[in-house]
């Protein structure tokens, strides 16, 4: 049988652990769907900047390009920076546009032309200091740059259109540059166009991407949490329904085999006073007769009697009577009863018990059903030819039986349930008579005493039950 | 558990078109950054002299017709690209010149070769009328801008920037919808 309360809480974990799976779920598609979004976006990014600088060195005429480079021709330089001018003022946020070529040094390129080239002294003085500092000033045609830091400037810009891998951030904006080959008549690449644009609105709009995302999960983990509320309370009142219903039979069971308990005493007795000769005197198929009744009768009382004992532990009831038990007759009783049951089984039953041993405070009935129960048991599953031990020992007050036998043995993923109410292992259920009382009330006996009771077991092999009771 | 996966579903969609118009929206905002980037290269003075279809002849037509083959080169993925002016009528607009008119080349043509010449095929010249409800165009007179959503005429369906050229000519530069939706 199942333990309610066991499987609730084990529910209870299981729905924490898919709502915590959904959790993380729906927060990774989320991520991912984000993440691959952003990424778009930047590719689109990246594409925009690269139609603008593709679509600006159509603007630029090569010829001008090659007069400034090496004959500084100024009106060449006009034109290009005029040209330059009018694709920064055009695109919004276009910082800066320039026309560099590349050198003899693979590091360093050399400005030709850029949209501030011509800018007079008071547009660049932007801190209004009257002097033109380092970072104010524009570039001129000659001036190198290095580019040992723009891994894309090294190569790539000048033979396709190019653009930042990632967005370069300082302190007062998110920017990213591309490039664009300008090519002479014969194709050659003789100098690239260079842009470098703001992208603040690209982190906004991330940020704005990443709202929807948010919600996204924010509204999952609500429906999440309130389903699995809902799911929780309902399977709570299922419980506690079930869990009802539970007492209800056990209070049922207890009723009925209290009740049955008296007729089947009665029974008993006027049996016994009938093989008494008590009203008469029987002949001999009349007594067969009775006798057997008298052994059907006490199977029945001894059934009955379990099956109080279930509802008992069940219903919290138990009642234990410590009363002072002398081992060395308790046990002489009880080996008494097994010893003919192996014998007419062929079972070899070997006993080791002290041949003196002290009183002991401890119930007499389950005690009695406990030891009997595990050594009828042992002598029941074991086959013909085959062996039960009954080791008992005293030690640091301690009762201590060891119940052994080289019977069928428990299969290893029955074990933690051969304890339970009318369990059986499956290897037994078909093959030998049983109720799967037994072991059910041993443990409730033996713990209500405040004892210990475990087993080792090996399907085909054997199994063992160890025993421990307090003597006081 | 049928709610919570229709409940998944209907925000997956919603992220989905959200993403999807943030995106189309991108590709405005770079078809915007083309025309106006591009628009700068022509001279109103330029267009001025281009009325008729016999005007295409003219060496003017010939170098805007190049550049805006240049243009279109360097950026393979727009589909049309085309100057118009307004004219007297509502919604009424006046083809200037397009990178894919010129006099030398066929006014209608059976490009799919099915033996039909379909309102598809069909070319266009200096002066031809264009009737369009595009807004965008409107807008393209003053500033740059881009069509929200997908603009369908005779042509296809595409998504569109403009930009203004002087006070009197738009830019338009197209990318079609296959382009958009790859």
């Amino acid at each position: 049988m199942f333990d309610i309360k066991k499987l609730a809480g084990r529910n209870e974990i299981r729905t924490a652990t898919i709502l915590l799976g959904f959790i993380v779920l729906a927060s990774s598609i989320a991520f991912v769907l984000f993440k691959y979004t952003e990424n778009l976006l930047k590719e689109r990014l990246q594409e925009r900047l690269i139609s603008i600088v593709s679509t600006a060195a159509t603007h630029i005429d090569y010829e001008d390009v090659i007069k400034v480079a090496e004959q500084k021709d100024e009106n060449s330089l006009k034109v290009l920076v005029e040209q330059l001018k009018e694709i920064r003022d055009a695109n919004e946020n276009l910082r800066y546009a320039y026309i560099m070529r590349q050198t003899e040094d693979p590091l360093v390129l050399e400005f030709i032309a850029d949209a501030e080239t011509l800018e007079p002294v008071e547009v660049l003085d932007q801190n209004f200091d009257g002097i033109i500092q380092d970072e104010e000033a524009a570039p001129q045609p000659g001036d190198p740059f290095e580019i040992a830091d723009y891994p894309v400037l090294r190569d790539e810009a000048f033979y396709h259109p190019s653009v930042d891998r990632d967005l370069e951030e300082d302190q007062w904006s998110v920017q990213m540059s591309a490039y664009a080959p300008i090519r002479n008549a014969e194709g050659d690449s003789i100098a690239i166009i260079g842009i470098d644009v703001t992208v603040d609105d690209f982190l906004a709009l991330t940020q704005e991407t990443f709202l929807p995302f948010s919600l996204f999960i924010i509204f999952l983990i609500l429906l999440l949490t309130l389903q699995t509320f809902y799911l929780v309370r309902m399977w709570e009142e299922r419980v506690e329904a079930m869990r009802e219903l539970d007492r209800q039979k056990d209070e049922l069971l207890s009723i009925v085999s209290h009740q049955l308990a008296t007729p089947v005493s009665s029974i008993k007795w006027y049996l016994e006073m009938l093989d008494d000769g008590d009203l008469g005197e029987l002949n001999n198929d009349q007594k067969e007769h009775i006798a057997a009744m008298r052994g059907i009768g006490m199977n029945m009382s001894d059934l009955v009697s379990m099956i109080l004992d279930v509802s008992r532990i069940q219903l919290g009831r138990m009642k234990i009577e410590k009363q002072d038990l002398d081992l060395n007759s308790f046990f002489h009783e009880i080996i008494a009863t097994i010893d003919p049951k192996a014998t007419e089984k062929k079972v070899e039953f070997i006993k080791n018990i002290p041949e003196k041993m002290p009183l002991a405070k401890l119930d007499r009935r389950y005690t009695n059903m406990t030891i009997e129960n595990l050594l009828s048991n042992a002598v029941k599953y074991t086959p013909s030819g085959g062996k039960v031990n009954c080791d008992v020992k005293i030690e640091n007050g301690n009762l201590y039986v060891t119940v052994k036998d080289t019977g069928m043995g428990i299969p290893r993923a029955e074990q933690d349930k051969i304890f339970g109410r009318m369990y059986r292992a499956s290897n037994a259920r078909n093959a030998i008579d049983g109720n799967g009382f037994g072991l059910f009330v041993a443990k409730g006996a033996v713990e209500a005493q405040g004892g210990k009771i475990w087993f080792e077991s090996e399907e085909g092999k054997g199994t063992t039950f160890f025993v421990v009771l307090p003597l006081n | 558990m049928g709610a919570l996966a229709f409940s998944i579903l209907v925000i997956f969609y919603v992220v989905s078109y959200h993403r999807e118009e943030i995106l189309k929206e991108q590709i405005g905002e770079r078809l915007m950054a083309i025309a106006v980037t591009a628009a700068s290269q022509f001279k109103p003075e330029d267009l001025e002299q281009l009325r008729f279809a016999e005007d295409m002849k003219k060496p003017v037509y010939q170098r805007v017709f190049e550049q805006m083959n240049e243009i279109r080169n360097s950026n393979k993925e727009i589909k049309w690209i085309y100057i118009l002016r307004p004219t007297d009528q509502v919604n009424v607009w006046e083809f200037v010149a397009d990178a894919d008119a010129n006099y030398f080349l066929d006014v209608s043509d059976d490009i799919n070769l099915n033996g039909v010449n379909e309102p598809s095929e069909e070319n266009v010249f200096t002066g031809m009328k264009y009737y369009s409800e595009n807004e965008s165009l409107l807008v393209g007179l003053k500033k740059p801008s881009y069509t929200k959503d997908y603009e369908i005429d005779q042509w296809g369906t595409v998504v569109t920037g403009v930009a203004p050229i002087g006070s009197g000519y738009v830019l338009g530069i197209d990318m079609g919808i296959e382009e958009v939706l790859n």
